[in-house]
């Protein structure tokens, strides 16, 4: 069943679209990736869904619909009672997130509700969850105080406070060492596995990626060019450019060397991909971006090539 | 083949005062005892994550820093790539200008035959002669990235520092400047000392890895070995912990544990003690000697004998 549904979401100011048409669907229970690189729209994609977007960033057109809701047409009041108590958002970057004034427990008792034992029976609770180590010694800790990895984890404990049924995760690994980025993941895998929590994980790390998503969306330009379980599009990706992604992290057999010469950007009204394309042909370069077209029941690619 | 040394360094050690509180300061070594040797068109990587000391040395080898105690010897000319291009660059000097300055200085000739050095760099690093009247703001951040290398290229260094050079660039972005660096290598001859945390970045690079946990080397070896001989518990935890996207399995999520211990709560024993899945007694009478195992491979640890192959 559908927890979350985006629907032809497209972003931007009131001149440029970033995000366009963008539609996924993230399951109950169900771990989805966005993988992108920087620029690609994967940031302003979810932050959408809590409607956080920066200044001058709008939502064009399309629908957010979360529990049978559409979160586009819901004003700040109503929202506020999404955000948070059924979406939580933790982002890549824990300290400038966390209040640098307030203690580590004074920071997740705030959103918690009851009285000032119960809230710090359950900040106690929560900071067990989330495998920090002497939870009742670190209430009292500033965030300065911790390092990057306890950091993450008081985010997450945070986030968790008002049993949220769908996490956003803004490449909550990205700023840890590589011993402490896979030791998130795996508290991010147990908190699916063991309470059922639905994540939206949002990444440019093919690594982190292939381990932790169920399914994947693969952003470009603000395109979703490609969609599919998360084995099939390791093992096979069919858009030119995830191929290009998977052999560009192999270094070694990467023949991509020369390309990022093009200073001048050319506005082609077609496939978004074209100017950088190795495998274009004449079909190409017909005008309009490519549908996002349906391979298989699973299986979404936005690539001429796959037109019948 | 013998390659001559340029660079020599004996007994490192390198401390920065921290304050703890108002009245209470403490001495953090940032370094322990480094010996280190560079030779001749050799790729040193050192390895290590976020606090370990590692761009310490990259300093002292640039002589950015001194050392409190030991001897550091470089004979050759240094230059150095550091990991933000945006902040590298001078955001008020056109592309021209930047890379003309270091020329002109060092070796006091025309403009005319700096520009025409300037173009062949930029074509070597992929970069065409139109980047040259344009201001840094213009370029993306891998063409940044090579526009900081052609610039440290210029003077013709023996030796390059290359501090995290593509950590804050994409992935297909990052492939390419690897590319570039290694095909400058083979042209060039300089000598490479390169700082990431990244073992895929180490692997495409490296003749030789150290690697640095808490101002210690623990290990050192061949880049050929890696993988293919025993290594330091550390080295094995982050090869572990390395989340290989075309591995056949996931990585272990159970055996990595634990983080780098806080400047203030540092204890006596080896300094990877308190994480080591290994552990003995013994670990806590001192900090273990980095010993050579063969030619190509030392590693500091008590319980050398007790280390297994990884596969």
């Amino acid at each position: 069943m559908s927890l979350l549904k985006v629907e032809n979401l497209s972003l931007g100011s009131d001149r440029i679209s970033i995000v366009k048409e963008v539609s996924f669907v993230i399951h109950r229970g169900e771990i989805y990736g966005l993988l992108g690189e920087s620029g690609s729209g994967k940031t302003l994609t979810s932050l959408s869904i809590i409607r956080l977007l920066p200044p001058g960033v709008h939502i064009l057109s399309g629908k957010i619909i979360f529990k049978e809701i559409d979160l586009t047409g819901l004003d700040e009041e109503n929202l506020r009672n999404i955000r948070g108590k059924e979406i939580a958002l933790i982002l890549q970057d824990p300290l400038s997130a966390l209040n640098p004034v307030l203690t580590v427990g004074e920071q997740i008792e705030e959103v918690l509700s009851g009285n000032k034992a119960e809230r710090k029976r359950r900040a106690i609770e929560l900071l067990k969850e989330v495998g920090l180590p002497d939870p009742e010694m670190r209430l009292r800790n500033y965030p300065h105080e911790l390092s990057g990895g306890m950091r993450q984890r008081v985010m997450i404990a945070i986030s968790l406070a008002r049993d949220p049924s769908l996490l956003i995760a803004d490449e909550p690994t990205t700023a840890l060492d590589l011993t402490l980025q896979i030791q998130i993941m795996k508290l991010l895998l147990s908190l699916n596995q063991k309470k059922g929590l639905s994540i939206l994980f949002i990444t440019h790390d093919l690594g982190v990626m292939r381990w932790i998503a169920r399914r994947v969306g693969v952003l470009y330009k603000g395109f979703l060019i490609e969609e599919a379980p998360v084995e099939d599009l390791f093992k096979t990706p069919l858009h030119p450019y995830a191929k290009e992604l998977m052999k560009a992290y192999s270094i070694e057999d990467s023949g991509t060397e020369m390309r990022a010469l093009n200073l001048k950007t050319q506005e082609h009204q077609g496939c978004p991909y074209l100017a950088l394309c190795s495998e274009k042909t004449e079909k190409c370069y017909k005008k309009g971006v490519p549908p996002l077209i349906a391979i298989s029941p699973k299986r979404k690619v936005r690539c001429w090539h796959y037109e019948k | 083949m013998k390659n001559k040394l340029l660079v020599q360094a004996k007994g490192l050690w390198k401390s920065y005062e921290i304050r703890v509180s108002l009245f209470k300061k403490i001495r953090f070594w940032a370094l322990k005892n480094i010996n280190l040797e560079i030779k001749e068109r050799e790729s040193v990587v050192l390895l290590g994550e976020s606090g370990c000391g590692k761009t310490t040395l990259g300093k002292l080898i640039l002589g950015i820093e001194k050392p409190d105690k030991g001897h550091i010897e470089v004979s050759t000319s240094v230059q150095a790539v550091f990991q933000d291009p945006y902040a590298s660059l001078n955001p008020r000097m056109k592309i021209k200008e930047s890379l003309l300055e270091p020329f002109l200085i060092k070796f006091r000739k025309s403009e005319k035959e700096g520009l025409k050095k300037v173009i062949n760099l930029l074509r070597e690093v992929g970069l065409s002669k139109e980047v040259l009247e344009l201001y840094p703001h213009a370029l993306s951040g891998g063409q940044r990235q090579r526009v900081a290398l052609a610039r440290a290229l210029i003077t013709d260094p023996g030796l390059l520092v290359l501090d995290e050079p593509t950590s804050s660039l994409d992935v297909s972005v990052e492939a390419q400047i690897l590319k570039v660096l290694k095909r400058l290598r083979e042209k060039t001859g300089a000598s490479y000392f390169l700082i990431t945390h990244s073992l895929r970045v180490a692997k495409a690079l490296a003749d030789k890895i150290l690697v640095m946990y808490m101002g210690n080397i623990v290990e050192e070896f061949s880049a050929e070995l890696l993988n293919k001989t025993m290594h330091h518990p550390y080295t094995q935890m982050l090869i572990r912990a390395y989340p290989d996207p075309f591995a056949p399995s996931p990585p272990p999520f159970d055996q990595i544990k634990g983080e780098v211990a806080g400047i203030t709560e540092i204890k006596k024993g080896c300094p990877f003690y308190p994480r080591c899945p290994i552990k003995e007694d013994i670990c806590l009478t001192g900090s273990p000697e980095l010993k050579p195992l063969s030619r190509k491979h030392s590693i500091a640890c008590f319980l050398v004998s007790k280390l297994n192959h990884l596969n």
